[in-house]
């Protein structure tokens, strides 16, 4: 019952973030979907759009993140996303590519990926590699690894399909592995 | 290296995406006066949803402490068109009031009421069917405020309406038992009713005078 509204922002924590957020960071927003979509009136839009949807779904995910740079970089991601899937016109171009993949492994668990790289790579190798990864890959590990987000979460903050993110997931895991020439990253 | 440092490197990178972004004081942008209004319209949403938290239904769960079960039979000055069949249970506690119901209850909705008349400049925004309810919202796109039409199951549903911040009444509208809570900022009114088997609530999130609340409740048929 009141569906709609229960979906919303309903509690005073959620309100004062939600606020916060906004003030803090809209004009990065609108600059960096402008600089993606060259337009103020679909920038705005898009902005509006992201913020609605944060107030609808996200704020959970929100509350949760404890770093301030993570805020940020939350909030321009899903921007960046949103400008690029409305430029592309959400064509799944990332779906027919991932489909082509080949993967030596029908998963690789989180906890033993994080033993693997963690246990004697430094952290100068570990950033270099983080690095070379393809944007596609950096930005599903990260909001997976340190925004904690689930697979089906990370799908629908991307708006990418969630059986390619589960493949970019896996993917990204294995790539940052053989780039690290950990045992277990080997891609057929 | 610790996780937290995998962290760090993640974290450093995805930094280094938007580090040509300038910081939000430096940048001067004056936002559209169409983006300005779209956003305080959701901050009013917010507001709203956060202040009034008054009005909640629930699955049945709280024990029968002080249930006064109210029949309607008899109490009604005017026969109603369309009579309950099912009659309020009230559970009083100190903060709120618990409505729940007995009678002949429905576990599925076979007719669905509506408005006979919607005030003028009121949209259809938000129509949906699911779990036993069928919730109606209507927006003034002029003055943001909102009415919603819900219709419940009375399998499952209670209302819980808060006391303390708004006066609940018991009065009859055309013969109808009806319960309207009054919010103290006068920002806010609802209405609790049964119709046939069913539960039915009216909200009015806006400043509406009681008697033009009442015709709207009046016009459910």
């Amino acid at each position: 019952m009141l569906a709609f509204y229960l979906s919303l922002i309903d509690n005073d924590n959620d309100r004062k973030l939600f606020e916060r957020i906004y003030y803090a960071h809209r004009k990065q927003m609108i600059t960096l979907a402008f600089s993606i979509l060259e337009n103020d009136d679909d920038a705005e839009d898009l902005v509006h759009d992201v913020f609605c949807n944060i107030a609808e779904k996200y704020m959970q995910s929100l509350q949760n993140i404890k770093n301030e740079q993570d805020i940020k970089n939350y909030l321009l991601k899903a921007t960046k996303n949103s400008a690029l899937n409305k430029k592309r016109d959400t064509k799944p171009h990332i779906s027919l590519q991932e489909s082509e993949y080949k993967l030596n492994k029908d998963d690789l668990n989180d906890n033993e990926f994080l033993d693997m790289v963690c246990n004697n790579i430094s952290y100068q190798e570990v950033l270099s590699a983080i690095r070379s990864l393809d944007k596609k890959y950096e930005d599903v590990l990260y909001l997976h690894f340190v925004i904690g987000m689930t697979v089906s979460e990370v799908a629908e903050h991307l708006g990418r399909n969630k059986q390619t993110v589960k493949k970019q997931l896996l993917r990204g895991k294995m790539l940052l592995l053989e780039k690290l020439s950990i045992n277990g990253g080997v891609i057929l | 290296m610790t996780r937290e440092e995998l962290f760090n490197a993640f974290r450093e990178v995805a930094s280094e995406e938007f580090a040509h972004i300038p910081n939000e004081e430096d940048i001067e942008y004056e936002f559209s006066e169409r983006f300005n209004k779209k956003m305080d319209k959701l901050f009013k949403k917010i507001e709203r949803n956060c202040t009034y938290p008054t009005v909640s239904l629930s699955k049945r769960i709280l024990t029968i402490a002080a249930a006064i079960l109210i029949i309607f039979a008899g109490l009604m000055s005017v026969s109603a068109i369309r009579e309950p069949i099912v009659n309020f249970v009230l559970e009083f506690f100190e903060e709120h009031i618990d409505f729940g119901f007995s009678g002949d209850i429905s576990q599925e909705i076979e007719y669905e009421y509506s408005f006979s008349e919607i005030p003028e400049g009121f949209e259809l925004t938000v129509k949906n069917n699911e779990g036993g309810t069928v919730y109606t919202e209507y927006t003034n796109i002029n003055t943001g405020d909102i009415i919603i039409l819900t219709q419940s199951i009375t399998d499952s549903d209670d209302i819980s309406v808060d006391k303390e911040h708004g006066a609940i009444t018991k009065e009859f509208i055309d013969g109808m038992e009806v319960y309207i809570y009054e919010h103290n900022s006068d920002d806010y009114i609802n209405a609790i009713m049964t119709k046939e088997n069913y539960s039915v609530m009216v909200v009015y999130y806006g400043d509406i005078e009681k008697e033009k609340f009442i015709d709207l409740v009046k016009s459910i048929n």
